[in-house]
This record gives C-alpha cells, structure tokens and sequence, in this order.
C-alpha cells in the first residue's frame, strides 16, 4: 500500500509526459509543412534557365529536389539521388514520370518530354508477381 | 519500453510523411502500429489503405485496401482492378504483403512463400521499407496495370 502513492505519481507524470510528447509531435508536423510550403514559394520565385529542368522526387527516404540540365542521362539522375539519399546502391531504382517509367536510362531528361519542372517517383525495380 | 516494431514503423514513417507533405496524400497514424494512407489513381479517384505494421520488420505489413475513414476494410469497391501487384484477389500480390500468404490470408495467392523470408524473397526487389512499398503501390495505381477499375 505504502509504495502504489509514488507509483501513481510516477504513471501520472508519464502521462503528462506522452500528452507533451504528442502535442510537440502536432506542433512539429505542423511546423514542417510550414517550412515545406514556405520552400515551395520560393522555389516558385527562383526562375529556371534555359535547358533547365526542376525535379521533385519522391524517394524511399523522402523528398529530394534538384535543377538538371535537360540533356541529362536518367541514369546520371538516379545515380545522384541514390547518393544524396544514401539509399542502397545494391538495390536497382528506376525513375516514374506519370505513368511512363524512364526508360532506357542512358536517354536524357529531354527525350521523355520533360520540361522546367516534374514531380517524378524512385522506385525499386519490379513488375509484379 | 517501445517495441522493435514501433520503432522501426517510428523511423520509416518519417519518409511517408515527408512525401505524403509535398504530395497532398491524406496519412493518418490512429497508433504506432498502424497509419492510414490515401493515394491518388490515374482515373482521378484516391484508394485508401490502412496498414497493420504488427510484428514488423520480422512479418511484413498487412496492406488492407480500405475507406477514406478506415472503418471498412477489403470491401470490393475499395479494391482497385489490375493484373501484377494489383491481383484479381483484391490484395496486393508481393513478398512484402503479409495478405499475400495464403498462410496468414485465405485470398493469398502464394502459398509457397515462407513469410519470415520476406526480405529475401528475391520478388521483393529492394521494396524493404514502409516508403518504398508505399511508392511501389502509387506507381502502380498510376501505371498501365491499373485498369481504371474497381473490384465492385
């Protein structure tokens, strides 16, 4: 009996403790979108030179935004974002644009119709089974 | 003390989250072991899809197709029509879909798959992290294998 009064205490105070934890959590999640949507803007405002093209990819470990000169080979690209990402070199990537896959991958930017700016999607190799 | 599980769905969410920020895609977490994620087809609708992280990374994910509030899970109007990934069973058909055992889910089409060797599975190809399944799934749902259609 003696000892449930500082148990109490203690569960009480890790409650509070997870509550905090949370709502930082909320507060950060909400910070981070800010901070996403004030790049957006000024990204918007950076204009792009000629034969340059802005990529947006969703990779495995998150988003990865860089400008490519539009005859730059789809294999460069993904061997940039690969190490930029520290993703797994063992692993076989391919870049998807809408619903075409880049390839071959020894083709440029250009070649696939892309233009100033593509949001475009690393992703391991597979077909399906 | 959290679990490995936690910990690791704590750590890979972190690139879903980061995507889902910049794409608009819809991400609940209801706990630590589960999120509930829509994706955007190429036939303008979104799918849904609530995943139970539960004994992962030692088990794969179980990748429901499910409603925008997560209520409803494997209902035929949930389930998109395609061939590959999007098997005509209504689960997604990989190594690293725990629905896709038949040991552990009667509509799995492999029952010569051994579930603790998911990892190496070698129709796994790479996708060994809740990011990369996720990117694997929207690719799919945005690609020729998808046919604009739903199972019901």
């Amino acid at each position: 009996m003696e000892s449930s009064e500082p148990l109490k205490q203690a569960e009480g105070h890790l409650a509070r403790a997870v509550a905090d934890l949370k709502t930082a959590e909320a507060a950060e999640r909400t910070a981070e979108h800010e901070v996403e949507e004030a790049l957006q803007e000024v990204r918007e405002a950076e204009p792009l030179k000629p034969h340059e093209i802005f990529l947006e990819v969703a990779t495995p470990k998150g988003v990865f935004e860089g400008i490519f000169h539009d005859s730059t080979k789809v294999s460069a690209v993904i061997e940039i974002i690969v190490n930029k990402k520290d993703l797994n070199k063992k692993d076989t990537f391919e870049l998807v644009h809408g619903e075409k896959v880049l390839q071959p991958t020894d083709h440029t930017l250009e070649s696939f119709g892309l233009k100033c700016k593509a949001k475009l999607e690393l992703v391991a190799t597979g077909s399906g089974v | 003390m959290p679990t490995v599980a936690e910990l690791t769905v704590a750590e890979e969410l972190a690139a879903i989250r980061e995507i889902a920020a910049t794409r608009g895609w819809p991400l609940k977490e209801p706990d630590s072991l589960h999120f509930h994620l829509g994706l955007p087809a190429n036939d303008q609708s979104q799918f849904y899809l609530l995943v139970d992280c539960d004994r992962y990374p030692v088990q794969p994910p179980a990748w429901h197709w499910c409603d925008a509030q997560g209520t409803h899970t494997d209902r035929l109007a949930d389930r998109p029509q395609g061939s590959g990934f999007l098997h005509t069973n209504g689960v997604i058909c990989a190594p690293w879909n725990r629905l896709a055992y038949k040991s552990v889910d009667s509509r799995g089409p492999h029952g010569d798959w051994t579930i603790g060797d998911w990892q190496k599975n070698s129709y796994t190809s790479g996708c060994t992290t809740l990011a990369h399944m996720a990117l694997r799934i929207y690719v799919e749902l945005n690609g020729p294998r998808f046919n604009r259609k739903r199972l019901g």
